[in-house]
């Protein structure tokens, strides 16, 4: 069977559901004749014409902004931002309007809008090419946030956005978009979708819980399998909704195994995996046996230099796997 | 710079009535219309002022803007207000009643007592929900803009916003996505009279700032609604024909501009910038208001008020386990957590 790759699964699903739905539009800045920076709208322009597949002047804000008053309007917009590192100029329409709007109007508006935020290290970027700034959704009411691994996961999670009712951040690893890791057979079912809140279970093990999302599942994966060799069992979850997140998965496995490792590729401090062990220290006290850790990128700006020593690699989640399973 | 068009000058003979499309009774209406909203925002700001409801933004000496311009929309035509738009609030059907209703948060406002007070929001007259930040509305009216544009739909979109606005980031971004896409947008702004040629800041004004965008823009006497009615009417007429977008800069004195903001406003500006004063003594001349009628207006006014007022602060607030509605279409586990643990008053 043919494989696709991750900006494909996006591409396809985008273009299986604008034929679906007439409401659909896809807008952002060089999304229509360039296709996007990362290819992931090539050919929509030629399929649904300009007045679905918009290229729009170059600011965050005024994307974002427009794609609010399409979504009040009865219209479905995806924006796209280029890299995660330019979304901050829409934080505002995303997380004061876009996140609210339903809640400030007492549910009389609703904003079904989707914006597609490519995030994360491994391509040679920079600090305005690599930042992964899933917290400041995570940490706003009224956002889904959505971390696919893999193409298959990143087309079953935008389905389910774009049928949805709630405003959706799709967090794109970029660093996973033509990867043959990332790759998985095409989704030929133009109904498959993934329901927000529900984790997948890697690989089975009663040793240790590893948990990731996004870039770093291929790492985790990757570390447990070196795990394995070493005689300690992995429990891996891929979370793949952020928010609101797998709360079932995440205790069943750690009641099983009372060992967590935590992965991030953002900075450490205040960062999402925090949430995790907070809630692992709330609820799961009595089954931890180990200190939970985390793998996480450093407190400090993202270095075009240091790439592969900041993203965390198997190494680093082997290590603390090994940590845990020792402590 | 354009001149600041006007239509009330104090003589009659001067009024151009043929450059509106409105009979005695449309002329009637609207002034009643001004009426309305000065009451309403006046009892609303000594309801602050006497603390009974939270911060309000008042708009006392706006009337001519916010009547002007809502006085030509048409039923599909939608509306991303500020904070000082009643009178287009109540133009757009929201009733007293449910405007109080608002600033009391009780349980039967609309919008759950979640906002301010005057952050209204009106689905059935396609009034968006106001924002409390300002400039927030005007890239969401461009988008909207396109969207109808994009549907072939005969409707255009009316923002509201102040001078102070024209300096945010979306308001630039709503002007080069207007210009771009040629949408069917009304961009309305208060500004302040300064010498000719001076913006806010140090800026150009508005209007011409909007004009390098190739947005077409007029300036109006803000507190004529005659003048700003027929600019209105016409940046209307060319958004729905194709001719695309349009900026009204409604200039107005900085004493009705700034005063209105403050909690206390009440006090009309003086007459000859009074937007209901020109407007009466106008239609004075033309037979068509007297004495009578404006002292009938003005205790049918005060008694509706009363009664709206009355019954909203005898309404209970919103029960605290309604804090977790509308968050997001279904409830996550961890609001059902958060609110159990409430309700239950099990605590953290």
């Amino acid at each position: 069977m043919a494989m696709t790759t991750l900006a494909e699964a996006v591409r396809d699903t985008l273009a299986q559901e604008m034929r679906r739905d007439e409401s659909i539009v896809v807008m952002g800045h060089a999304v229509g004749t360039m296709g996007g920076v990362f290819h992931a709208t090539e050919g929509l322009l030629q399929e649904f014409g300009e007045d679905r597949v918009i290229d729009m002047p170059l600011d965050e804000g005024g994307v974002v902004g427009a794609a609010v008053g399409m979504a009040l309007y009865g219209l479905r917009p995806v924006a796209e931002i280029q890299l995660a590192d330019f979304v901050y100029p829409g934080l505002d329409q995303i997380i004061s309007e876009a996140a609210k709007l339903r809640y400030r109007s007492g549910g009389q508006y609703r904003c079904p809008l989707v914006v597609r935020v490519p995030y994360g290290g491994g391509v040679g970027g920079g600090p305005y090419q690599s930042q992964s700034p899933e917290a400041f959704f995570t940490h706003t009411p009224g956002l889904v946030v959505v971390a696919p691994s893999n193409a298959a996961d990143a087309a079953g999670l935008l389905r389910t956005a774009l049928r949805g009712e709630d405003p959706v951040v799709l967090m794109e690893p970029k660093a996973l978009y033509g990867v043959a890791a990332a790759a998985t057979d095409a989704v030929t079912d133009d109904q498959f979708a993934l329901p927000f809140g529900v984790a997948a279970r890697l690989r089975r093990g009663d040793d240790v819980t590893l948990v990731a999302y996004g870039a770093m599942v291929h790492p985790a994966q990757q570390a447990a399998e070196q795990a394995a060799a070493h005689g300690v069992e992995v429990d891996v979850l891929d979370l793949r909704t952020l928010m609101p997140f797998d709360i079932g998965a995440l205790l069943e496995s750690v009641a099983k195994t009372g060992r967590a490792v935590l992965v991030q590729e953002a900075p450490r401090s205040c960062g999402y995996a925090a949430e995790l062990a907070a809630v692992l220290a709330e609820k799961a006290i009595f089954h931890l046996q180990a200190p939970v850790l985390r793998v996480t990128g450093f407190d400090t700006p993202f270095s075009h230099a240091a790439e592969h020593t900041y993203v965390p690699d198997s190494d680093r989640v082997l290590g603390a796997i090994r940590a845990v399973a020792e402590f | 710079m354009s001149e600041i068009q006007s239509m009330l000058s104090g003589d009659v003979a001067e009024v151009d009535r043929e450059s509106l499309a409105l009979d005695d009774a449309g002329l009637a209406r609207m002034y009643e219309a001004m009426s309305t909203t000065r009451a309403v925002d006046k009892r609303s700001a000594r309801l602050h002022v006497e603390g009974e409801i939270g911060f309000y933004v008042a708009s006392c000496g706006l009337e001519a803007v916010s009547v002007g311009a809502g006085f030509t929309l048409e039923t599909p035509d939608w509306l991303f207000p500020s904070h000082r738009d009643l009178g287009m609030y109540l133009l757009r059907g929201g009733s007293m009643r449910a405007w109080f209703d608002q600033l009391f948060g009780n349980v039967a406002d609309l919008t759950k007592g979640r906002q301010l007070p005057g952050h209204a929001s009106l689905p059935a007259g396609r009034f968006v929900s106001v924002s409390g930040r300002v400039g927030a509305q005007i890239s969401q009216a461009a988008g909207c803009a396109m969207a109808i544009k994009s549907r072939r739909d005969k409707a255009c979109v009316l923002t509201s916003f102040g001078e102070a606005a024209s300096s945010a980031a979306d308001f630039h971004a709503a002007m080069s996505i207007a210009a771009r896409f040629r949408v069917p947008a009304v961009f309305v702004c208060r500004s302040a009279r300064r010498d000719i040629g001076a913006g806010i800041g140090g800026a150009a004004p508005v209007a011409t700032r909007a004009k390098a965008y190739g947005v077409s823009a007029a300036r109006v006497d803000g507190s004529d609604v005659l003048a700003v009615y027929r600019a209105a009417s016409e940046a209307r007429s060319t958004a729905t024909e194709g001719g695309g977008p349009t900026l009204i800069e409604a200039v107005l004195d900085e004493a009705a501009l700034f005063g209105a903001g403050a909690p206390a406003a009440g006090d009309p500006p003086s007459a000859d910038l009074d937007p209901l004063a020109r407007l009466r003594e106008y239609l004075e001349q033309c037979g068509i208001w007297d004495a009578a009628r404006e002292d009938e207006l003005g205790a049918r006014l005060a008694d509706r008020i009363d009664e709206a007022v009355a019954a909203a602060r005898a309404e209970a607030k919103p029960p605290a386990h309604s804090l977790f509605d509308d968050v997001y279409g279904e409830l996550p586990w961890m609001l059902q957590e958060q609110r159990e643990r409430l309700v239950s008053g099990e605590g953290d």
